[in-house]
């Protein structure tokens, strides 16, 4: 075979689909999902695994399905948690940050104890917060806030102390006062590093919510892992692992595409 | 004609380091003046003082002027924003309404080559076109006096050739009072009508040059009158060279 025969570009009908590919491409984590709950699977019925000690991926969907109206309810009491603890989070972390950023001094006061709030275990504080609050939903928005505000607040007070000095001087050449330097030049500025803070937090909060409900209380995803725990019901704990995973990467997209959305100037790529 | 800007004996150190010595000279109204020294000089720390971003040591400042346009180093765009967008912030910052200071930009855009690019981000633009952006923006403060920092020093030669001809007609039509700085002698005389010649650091002025050339003269690099333009200003660095200056009392 000559050289410019190897070079020479295939045609529509030897190519492989372009959609597929790209498909392909920008959905590898589904292919490499496929394969671990594939293996799972032959692991479990090759080796004939007691359901009691890991049930195969067929058996934990089955008690997803069959419990899918209790499962339902349980989870929109985690997901009520969790979206409002994240919400006090973020309303928390901004105004912090805004704080230290606006203040040496409240910097200087503040930041040690930020760092220190997060070497408490979080089981150790759950308990606490659930004595002080009861073993409703506020005590629960408040474990997953305070699990969530770290990151958010650190990144978003990293984000403001680069930001560009030149451009904090020129907006001070157009005479802008404090709000419109925040509103023009800091939070744009600093809005992928909340973002990222944002994402690390959306992690933690199903955790955190998780973590509250497993602790006390009467609704909720930790609630009924509880139960099925204690019922020997390990295929019912799977299925509740897994709806739990599923809402974690919900929320995750989802502030990953708000992030798209909030960031427009670095979607577009340069023409020249 | 009478002065917009009186700079008188102004000092400038940072720590040990000497940065301005001695400088004294004034701005009249609607004049373009150019600062013409070597790079490193102590020029954008002049301009930072005259703008009141940075304090001096000695001397004293006068200006008859409320508010000042600056074009930093490198036209300095927030990426963020648009080119509509980065143009309107000092009118959106000083209340001027929505509509009126977009009719404004939009009857402006074509003159700066920017027409159909308002919607574009920086980083989609060339270093021209951003140079421009930053202009228009200049421009659009509406201030009495435009501070340039060393408006197309990044540019590649080509480019900056166009746009510094575009730049004189600008500043000709403009009528407004233009101070730049600049390392590039042909710059200063495209675009000055006066070239304040500073040293190397510790900047102090050297000499005070007026640039009398006609219109056609001026865009012309290859006439007799820019020529000879140009070799008094560099005679005028390459002799001053060597003076040290007076030393600080």
């Amino acid at each position: 075979m000559r050289l410019h025969e190897l070079k020479r570009p295939m045609n529509a009908a030897t190519a492989p689909s372009t959609f597929l590919r790209r498909l392909l491409r920008s959905h590898r984590w589904v292919l490499s999902l496929l394969v671990f709950v594939l293996f799972w699977q032959g692991v479990t019925s090759l080796f004939n695994v007691p359901t009691y000690l890991l049930p195969s991926p067929t058996v934990t969907l089955f008690a997803v399905i069959h419990d899918a109206p209790l499962l339902g309810r349980h989870l929109g009491t985690t997901a009520l948690e969790t979206l409002g603890g994240l919400g006090l989070a973020i309303g928390l972390g901004l105004l912090i940050a805004i704080l230290m950023n606006g203040s040496k001094l409240f910097s200087d006061l503040i930041y040690p104890h930020l760092v220190l709030s997060q070497a408490i275990p979080l089981i150790a504080i759950a308990p606490i917060i659930l004595i002080w609050f009861g073993l409703g939903l506020f005590a629960k928005v408040l474990i997953v806030a305070f699990v969530c505000f770290f990151p958010i607040s650190v990144n978003t007070y990293e984000g403001f102390r680069t930001v560009s000095t030149d451009l904090r001087d020129l907006l001070d050449t157009f005479h802008a006062s404090r709000w419109q330097r925040y509103r023009h030049l800091h939070i744009p500025a600093t809005l992928p590093g909340i973002l990222a803070g944002l994402k690390i937090a959306a992690t933690y909060s199903v955790l955190g919510a998780v973590v509250g409900e497993w602790l006390g209380g009467s609704s909720g995803i930790g609630i009924y892992m509880t139960r099925a725990l204690q019922s020997f019901r390990t295929d019912k704990l799977f299925g509740a692992i897994v709806t739990v995973m599923v809402m974690s990467f919900v929320i995750f997209k989802g502030v990953d595409r708000l992030g798209v959305y909030l960031t427009p100037w670095s979607r577009r790529r340069h023409h020249e | 004609m009478s002065s917009i800007l009186e700079v008188e004996g102004l000092w400038k150190w940072y720590g040990a380091l000497h940065v301005l010595c001695d400088v004294s000279f004034s701005v009249a109204q609607g004049e373009s003046v150019a600062l013409l020294g070597p790079s490193g000089c102590g020029k954008t720390t002049l301009f930072r003082i005259l703008l009141g971003r940075e304090a001096y040591d000695r001397g004293a400042i006068r200006g008859s002027f409320d508010a000042a346009g600056y074009l930093p180093q490198g036209g300095l765009l927030f990426p963020w924003k648009t080119v509509l967008e980065n143009v309107e912030l000092p009118q959106q910052i000083r209340g001027v309404d929505r509509a009126t200071r977009r009719r404004q930009i939009e009857m402006q855009l074509p003159a700066f080559g920017l027409d159909g690019f308002s919607n574009a981000y920086p980083h989609e633009l060339s270093g021209g076109m951003k140079q421009r952006v930053g202009l228009l923006r200049t421009v659009m403060t509406g201030a009495p006096i435009l501070f340039l920092d060393e408006p197309f020093g990044a540019l590649d030669t080509l480019t900056r050739h166009r746009l510094q001809t575009w730049l004189a007609t600008l500043i000709a039509d403009l009528d407004r009072t233009t101070l730049f700085v600049t390392h590039d002698i042909e710059e200063a005389v495209l675009l000055a009508q006066r070239v304040i010649v500073l040293t190397e650091r510790p900047a102090r002025v050297l000499g005070d040059c007026r640039i009398d050339l006609v219109a056609d003269d001026r865009t012309n690099r290859m006439s007799k009158s820019f020529m000879r333009a140009k070799d008094i200003l560099f005679s005028m660095i390459e002799e001053g060279g060597n003076d040290k200056g007076p030393e600080p009392v």
